[in-house]
C-alpha cells in the first residue's frame, strides 16, 4: 500500500480502513480464495479509491491553497517519496522509479506492484488482480515498457 | 559527422545503462513495517460507534418519493403564482404610470 499510496500518512489512514473493512465482511468472505488474496483485494481498492480521491483535490487544488496552512509544504506532492525498504545505495534511483510509477495506468501499476514489489508469485497476484496469468505477464511487460519510456523521457526533460 | 553519432551512441547507452539501473533499483527490496501505534488505532475505529444505516422497505422508499415528488411539485406552484402575480403587479403598475386623467391633461 505504501508502494501505491507514496506518502506513510495516507497508507497508515487506508491500513485503518483496510482492517475495519476486514472486520465488517469478514462474515460474508467465501473460502473459494484464501484470506490473503481477500485482504490484498480490499487493501488495492482502498488504495485506488484514495488516490482517485486525492487526484480529485488535487484537479480543484487551484480553487485552495497548494501549500500546508501549517506546515507550508506543498500537500499534493508526492515525487520525492523514497520506500522505506529500498536499499541505501538504491534511493536515489529509486526515487525516479516511484515518480515514473505514479504515471503509470491502475492496471499495471498494481501488476508491477504485486510482481516486483511485493515479490508474489505470478499465480498469487493474478488472482487477487483477478484476471489470467497469461493477461498478468502482458500487463507486466507493459508496465516495464512504459516505465521505460517514461524514464526516458524524463532523463531527456 | 561520425563522431557527433559516435557522442549521440554513446549518450545513448549511458541512458539505457541508466534506465536499467532505476528499474533494478527496487531488487532486494524489503516490506515496509507499520508503526506500532496503528493496531491501538485500528482497534479504536472498530470498536468506535458506527452510525446506523437506516434500510427502507420499499413501500417506506415509495412513500418517500411520493412526499419529494409533492414538495416539489407544491414549490413549483409556489414559484409560478408568486412570479404571475409580480408580472400582473408590474402592468398595473405600467398601466397606472401611462393613465393621464383629464385633470392631469388640464394641469399640463
Amino acid at each position: 500500500m505504501l508502494s501505491y499510496l507514496q506518502s506513510a500518512e495516507d497508507a497508515q489512514e487506508v491500513t485503518q480502513d483496510v482492517f475495519v473493512e476486514v472486520h465488517q465482511k469478514l462474515g460474508s468472505f467465501r473460502e473459494e480464495a484464501q484470506i490473503s488474496t481477500w485482504v490484498y483485494r480490499i487493501a488495492i481498492n482502498k488504495s485506488l479509491d484514495f488516490l482517485r480521491f486525492k487526484n480529485r483535490k488535487k484537479r480543484f487544488a487551484f480553487l485552495t491553497s497548494l501549500w500546508h496552512p501549517e506546515s507550508g509544504e506543498l500537500q499534493y506532492d508526492q515525487s520525492d517519496f523514497i520506500h522505506p525498504g529500498i536499499q541505501l545505495e538504491r534511493k536515489e534511483q529509486a526515487k525516479y522509479l516511484f515518480k515514473a510509477l505514479n504515471e503509470l495506468p491502475e492496471s499495471q501499476k498494481t501488476a508491477f506492484i504485486l510482481i516486483y514489489i511485493e515479490n508474489l508469485p505470478y499465480e498469487d497476484a493474478a488472482k487477487i488482480m483477478e484476471v489470467s496469468v497469461k493477461a498478468l505477464e502482458s500487463l507486466v511487460q507493459r508496465a516495464k515498457k512504459t516505465l521505460r519510456e517514461k524514464l526516458k523521457n524524463n532523463r531527456n526533460s | 559527422m561520425s563522431e557527433y553519432r559516435q557522442i549521440q551512441k554513446a549518450m545513448d547507452q549511458k541512458k539505457e545503462i541508466w534506465v536499467e539501473e532505476v528499474l533494478n533499483s527496487i531488487d532486494g527490496i524489503t516490506r515496509a513495517e507499520a508503526p506500532d501505534a496503528i493496531e491501538v488505532k485500528i482497534l479504536q475505529k472498530i470498536n468506535a460507534p458506527q452510525a446506523k444505516v437506516i434500510k427502507l422497505e420499499s413501500s417506506q422508499f415509495r412513500w418517500l418519493a411520493a412526499s419529494i415528488v409533492l414538495l416539489i411539485g407544491l414549490n413549483m406552484v409556489l414559484l409560478s403564482q408568486k412570479h404571475k402575480n409580480q408580472s400582473n403587479q408590474i402592468r398595473v403598475n405600467q398601466n397606472h404610470e401611462y393613465d393621464f386623467g383629464s385633470n392631469d391633461l388640464i394641469k399640463l
